[in-house]
């Protein structure tokens, strides 16, 4: 939500009751609906619980691969469907010593363990992170170069006009999540500008936490195929403001064509943009996933939740279905919160949509 | 009205669009109306097998041209009662030639036999399409006598015309019929012969026919166990006649192979099975099955999986994990099979710092090969400290540094090498420096049924003494292909599965000169011991050879050997017959089940 | 409208050049020579000079100015043997490609048309259903089940089902499209398994097929289906709010014909351009559902050529799915025109 910030009217608004008392803006009055629908406060909750399940677990449990192991105790199932005496017994056999006597509580391992012991439940936590990041990252990237591509479309038309236009109707002719697979599996290699760009970044160290570099080259994949999603949203925003009474007066004035973009037509072609922004994040996330669950996004050990997917799907066949269930929850939960905030903003923006 | 109008119309459009699609896949697939059984078993003379015609032909007559084909297999049974195999994976090609990996020789091994074989479950040397076979004094001339009467299953004659046709097509770069500038590779050759015929490394010189039953294999060293190598998959004997017609495509989905095997090639459906019948005019004993159906399943999981439902008879390949599972069932049973093999962690010698020894010593030192063995293998099977598995434990040097588990060892070697803080790249011989690499295979084989687990505990023991890694993989094609051309830098994880019984089949395939390119070790010492130790005349010779050479070997450590794994096998309790070989290739000939 | 039809079409064309343009370049950036790829590390210059020469490598890359004839380049021909339906060979199973796509092209068409139909059938009842019984527990309960079944990822409700149904229960099959008992008994004629099923009379491939495909066409159909029928709901609620529909109902037309004859036929507009947006989802959701149900269709064909690096595969099966996506696109933006009488052929 940071991004409509700087759109908020210039007056002070901390005070309900002026609030109150004032012609409502479009932004108060938006939030006010949002907040008023249960469609936008569902999003909105499953959104906010998500960003801080993302900021608090590397701080409370910064992810160690090297001792979250315990190879004794692979493919056991969540601990509460474990008797007191199984729990007992992983206990004993647990690399953890000093645990010997003190058997497992019924929530130890509460969505079970992986092939290698590891705590899924711990690994789930830790994927939302790089899930959100992720998502919010590859949508940040497509707004920038998408709306940049629209507005600029848009507003000068003619020749310019035609090649982008032409540019984002080969983009959008191909399946997306065929493209994303192409564009990742062509660039996963050392020699790939993206793929050396990808190095460089990861190897920045706040990123390192989140990024390694196939998955930061298929979030570049991702963010090419939601780029003409933006640049069409964009470029009819321009397009129906262009000819609307006061761009004209700003234009008889003698406004710069540049001001006139970022001044007059740019906050007009806001409010589709956040809405699609929302709903982009939520299929971002999933295309992420499904390239990590091909293989083609994070590695392993990183827990991110397609590729943990992509692991899981191995076991599935033998039973342990644990292992797949709660990453696949994990994602639709994340991609269901981003739908229905997206649905309560596209309500609360627009108001000709509601019925 | 106007609103009616579109209603109306829009039903019939969509109607429209929906059946529009098929058209267009239809104007790609075949058009024949009437459908008739391609050549095949299904005409068991079942009732059932009456259904699987058109209603129109119900005698299942054969359009003519399939007729040749109808006549040669008349009665080749249901398909239902063929066998049904788990193949790990798909074959990249049905020609035994081309070929290296396991997942195709299995199959190969049906269709084409080569000069000798190997007695069921052992590898000692039996008579196979060649019925006698001797040396002259040194080794360097070898005289097959080839088994008479025996047809291909193409109708054409097997003689010596076709060997010496099949091993020029192997051997000789220029051979008319080797259609090397159309793809053909070969690979095998190399690794075995040192080189194809020219090469300075070539043990191959070459191979007359001396009369219709017997050829004469001339090379340019003693090779004392030619028969052993010849034994092999790779060597399978394909109809010439089949070859030249089929030209580049021999071997494809399109072709399949023609041999003179006990089971034929009948079809390949592409990313799914492949279809075997009946030799009816096998020359030794018949197969028990009327056909067989090689599946291509991926995945451990997916194949016990499929084996529990009753989809396949018998699979490779399982995990570990599985063992006690089949154990404890009531339809399945574990089919054992001694190790033959070996499971390693090759360092790229070519990077920093991989080119100090210490390093690959401390590397050694900090990965916990019982952690492994316990965790992917279900304890079963033995840690390696050398390259040859226990069959081949004559060959072992006895004093063996076994690089036992130690971290402490390992970060002392680290700061020895100057590395006291461990480190998480590597320098090329071009001088980038990237991120250390550990690539990781994407397929299950018997030396590592699990490779991704395994990684990811070689990354996490790693990274207790320090040394961070990035886990990488890709195609597993393309993953072989990087590896031969030395492109795999860091450290790549691979195994092999011997092929005859011979020390240098793991070890001249490894340290030899053919080798260098993968991963930089190229010590000559090595290369002339192996090579005299191949060509030695007594067997205490041999091991003494042998032995030097591994203990070089062992303190080098270009390879840290981790695991000799038991492959799990596995079959439903009413399936007989099978003896799995060592090597990883045997006739499913004998092999019966009751459906 | 001939005409209207004529120029769509012609658009086309364009948008095809600048796919092939992409997918040619991107190729090119791919570290490796082809004919050492091929060939393998072990063959000499002279062979791969040779293969160069005849797959025409060792020409320009998009135009000759080099002198000569302009059009010897690689992309030229690359896009004239496209065009002639010459679609080469693959290097890892050196099959003609057009020979692979006739088998495979079949299974994917069978599962994306299994999966819309079932999207199409029960999206729009829902959405039926749900309108008029609006605010009632129905219709929330649909509705809810219809938010999570936008936001779910198809592979993991496969390996859902797949766990649920085979390993579990032991109903449906895991994998394939036939037990492989069944495979090579019969010729196809069509390749849709079902169709020919029943056009053989072979009622055991029928039902055999069918027990195959319910899966992988149930999970490849809910997003589509999630999308249609709250695409039908929102539609409907606009429609039956609408003058005309009053009238009906104060006609004394009963509730189940205004709604049917009336709404349905109207809220059906928007409808159909969603259904034609799905089309795309479901050739790309292929790839996914193919890999989940080892389904031998055209998705994972092509990304097992993309990871193997099989140049003429990826040349020519990517351009073979745009075209066949851009077409359907386009087919459907026109019928849409043929629905909506008020939007007018420019």
């Amino acid at each position: 939500m940071a991004t409509t910030e700087p759109t908020i009217t210039n007056k002070p608004t901390s005070d309900q009751a002026l609030l109150l008392r004032k012609p409502r803006s479009l932004w108060s009055d938006a939030r006010r609906r949002l907040l008023s629908s249960t469609v936008g406060i569902m999003g909105l909750a499953i959104c906010a619980f998500l960003f801080a399940i993302a900021i608090i677990t590397p701080i409370v449990q910064p992810l160690d691969q090297t001792l979250n192991r315990d190879t004794a105790n692979k493919l056991q199932p969540p601990s509460w469907l474990m008797s007191q005496e199984e729990r007992a017994d992983a206990a004993k056999k647990s690399i953890d010593k000093a645990r010997k006597d003190t058997p497992w509580g019924r929530f130890e391992r509460p969505f079970g363990t992986d092939q290698l012991g590891r705590d899924i439940f711990i690994r789930v936590l830790h994927g939302a992170p790089i899930s959100l990041t992720v998502g919010t990252f590859a949508v940040v990237l497509a707004v920038i170069f998408g709306s940049l591509l629209g507005l600029v479309s848009g507003f000068f038309g003619g020749i310019i006009d035609t090649i982008t236009t032409w540019l984002m109707d080969i983009l959008l002719a191909f399946p997306s999540i065929l493209l994303a697979i192409a564009l990742t599996a062509i660039s996963n290699n050392r020699e790939s500008f993206s793929y050396k760009f990808s190095q460089q970044i990861t190897n920045l160290p706040i990123l390192q936490t989140i990024f390694d570099p196939p998955l930061f080259n298929a979030m570049l994949a991702v963010a090419v195929i939601e780029v003409p999603i933006f640049g069409r949203i964009a470029r009819a925003a321009v397009l129906s403001v262009r000819n609307q009474e006061y761009i004209h007066a700003a234009e008889a004035v003698g406004v710069s064509r540049t001001r006139m973009l970022m001044r007059h037509i740019l906050p007009n072609s806001l409010t589709p943009i956040l809405v699609q922004m929302t709903l982009s994040v939520a299929s971002s996330i999933t295309s992420v996933a499904a390239l990590g669950f091909l293989g083609l996004g994070a590695q392993p050990p990183r827990p991110e939740w397609g590729s943990m997917l992509s692991t899981a799907r191995e076991y599935v066949g033998t039973g342990q279905w644990w292992y797949a269930l709660f990453p696949g929850i994990a994602i639709m939960l994340t991609v269901l919160g981003f739908n229905l905030l997206g649905d309560g903003l596209r309500d609360a923006l627009d108001p000709r949509l509601k019925h | 009205m106007s609103f009616r109008k579109p209603g109306k119309r829009s039903i019939g459009w969509l109607l429209l669009l929906v059946l529009m699609i098929p058209l267009i896949a239809a104007c790609g697939a075949s058009a024949t109306p009437t459908a008739t059984v391609a050549s095949t078993p299904a005409t068991g003379g079942e009732p059932t097998a009456a259904a699987t015609t058109a209603p129109t032909d119900d005698t299942a007559a054969a359009t003519p041209t399939e007729a040749a084909a109808a006549t040669e297999a008349p009665t080749a049974g249901n398909a239902d009662d063929y066998l049904v195999f788990g193949g790990s994976g798909e074959p990249d090609s049905l020609d035994s030639m081309d070929t290296t990996t396991g997942t195709a020789l299995i199959v190969t091994r049906q269709i084409q036999e080569s000069l000798l074989g190997f007695k069921p479950g052992t590898l000692d040397v039996q008579p196979e399409l060649a019925t006698k076979w001797e040396p002259n004094a040194d080794s360097t001339e070898w005289t097959f006598t080839l088994r008479e009467g025996v047809k291909f299953s193409d109708g054409t004659d097997f003689n010596a015309d076709a060997v010496v046709f099949n091993f020029q097509r192997l051997f000789v770069p220029d051979f008319e019929f080797g259609f090397r500038a159309e793809g053909k590779q070969y690979n095998i050759v190399p690794d075995i012969f040192g080189g194809y015929a020219g090469d300075a490394n070539s043990a191959f010189k070459e191979v007359v026919a001396v009369d219709p039953t017997t050829v004469k294999f001339v090379l340019t060293r003693p090779v004392p166990l030619l028969p052993s190598y010849l034994a092999a998959s790779y060597f399978g004997i394909s109809s010439p006649e089949a070859v030249k017609a089929a030209k580049e495509k021999y071997g494809s989905p399109e072709v399949g192979g023609v041999g003179t095997g006990p089971f034929k090639f009948e079809r390949w459906d592409a990313g799914q099975s492949i279809t075997l019948v009946r030799n009816e005019d096998y020359w030794g004993d018949k197969a028990k099955m009327p056909g067989v159906v090689v599946r291509f399943i991926a995945e451990a999981p997916q194949r016990l999986a499929e084996l529990e439902a009753g989809t396949i008879d018998f699979t490779i390949n399982l995990s570990a994990d599985s063992r006690d599972k089949i154990a404890s069932s009531a339809e399945l049973q574990v089919v054992d099979l001694t190790p033959f093999n070996i499971a390693y962690l090759s360092l790229n010698i070519n990077n920093k710092p991989f080119n100090d020894v210490k390093v690959r010593q401390a590397v050694a030192y900090a990965i916990n090969k019982q952690e492994i063995l316990d965790a992917s293998y279900g304890g079963v099977g033995s840690i390696a400290d050398d390259f040859l598995p226990d069959g081949l434990s004559d060959y072992r040097p006895s004093d063996l540094e076994s690089y036992a588990y130690d971290p402490d060892k390992a970060k002392a070697l680290l700061a020895e090498a100057g590395y006291a803080d461990g480190f998480s790249t590597m320098v090329l011989t071009d001088g980038t420096e990237l991120p250390l690499e550990l690539w990781y295979m994407p397929v299950s084989r018997p030396y590592y049924p699990d490779a991704k687990s395994v990684a990811e505990l070689y990354a996490a023991q790693l990274s207790d003494v320090g040394i961070k890694v990035e886990l990488k993989t890709e195609d597993w094609g393309v993953y072989l292909d990087n590896w031969d051309a030395g492109l795999k830098n860091g450290m790549v994880m691979l195994g092999w599965t011997g092929d005859y019984g011979d020390p240098n089949n793991f070890l001249f395939t490894h340290f030899g000169p053919g080798n260098a390119d993968e991963a930089g070790y190229a010590n000559e010492e090595v290369w002339k011991l192996l090579a005299d130790a191949g060509g030695a005349t007594t067997p205490a010779e041999s091991i003494k050879l042998f032995q030097e050479a591994g203990k070089l070997i062992n303190t080098d450590l270009p390879r840290i050997p981790i695991v000799h794994a038991p492959p799990v096998l596995a079959a439903k309790k009413s399936l007989q017959g099978w003896v799995p070989n060592p090597t990883g290739g045997e006739s499913f000939a004998p092999i019966s089940i009751t459906k | 409208m001939l005409g209207y039809i004529f120029r769509r079409l012609l658009g086309i064309i364009p948008v095809l050049l600048g796919i092939s343009l992409l997918v040619f370049t991107l190729l090119r950036t791919i570290p490796g020579d082809p004919a050492i790829i091929i060939l393998g590390e072990r063959s000499t210059p002279e062979q791969r000079a040779a293969l160069r020469t005849k797959l025409k490598l060792d020409r320009p890359l998009y135009l000759n100015f080099e002198g000569g004839n302009v059009f010897e380049s690689q992309y030229v021909t690359y896009i004239t043997n496209f065009a002639t339906g010459d679609f080469g060979d693959s290097i890892k199973t050196r099959q003609a490609i057009s020979k692979e796509l006739k088998e495979r092209f079949p299974a994917t068409i069978e599962l994306a048309l299994s999966a819309l139909l079932i999207a199409v059938v029960v999206g729009v009842t829902t959405g039926v259903v749900s309108a008029t019984k609006r605010g009632s527990l129905l219709d929330a309960g649909s509705m809810i089940v219809a938010l999570l079944g936008v936001s779910i990822p198809i592979f993991w409700l496969g390996l859902m089902m797949q766990y649920l149904f085979s390993v579990k229960l032991k109903w449906l099959d895991p994998s394939l499209r036939l037990d492989t008992s069944l495979h090579g008994t019969f010729k196809p004629i069509t390749g849709l398994y079902l169709l020919d099923g029943l056009l053989l009379g072979r009622f055991d491939i029928f039902t055999n097929a069918f027990k195959h495909l319910i899966m992988p066409s149930l999970a490849l159909a809910t997003v589509p289906l999630a999308s249609i029928a709250r695409m039908t709901r929102s539609a409907m609620l606009e429609v039956l709010y609408q003058d005309y529909i009053r009238t009906a109902r104060a006609k004394g037309l009963s509730a189940r014909i205004t709604i049917l004859r009336h709404g349905l036929r109207n809220a059906l507009i928007p409808v159909i351009t969603v259904i034609g947006l799905q089309l795309g989802f479901l050739l790309g959701g292929a790839v996914l559902t193919e890999t989940v149900f080892s389904w031998p269709g055209i998705g994972r064909w092509l990304l097992d050529g993309i990871l193997a690096r099989d140049y003429p595969v990826v040349q020519s099966g990517v351009m073979f799915v745009s075209l066949v996506f851009v077409l359907i696109n386009t087919l459907v933006d026109i019928s849409y025109r043929f629905f909506d009488p008020r939007i007018q052929f420019k």
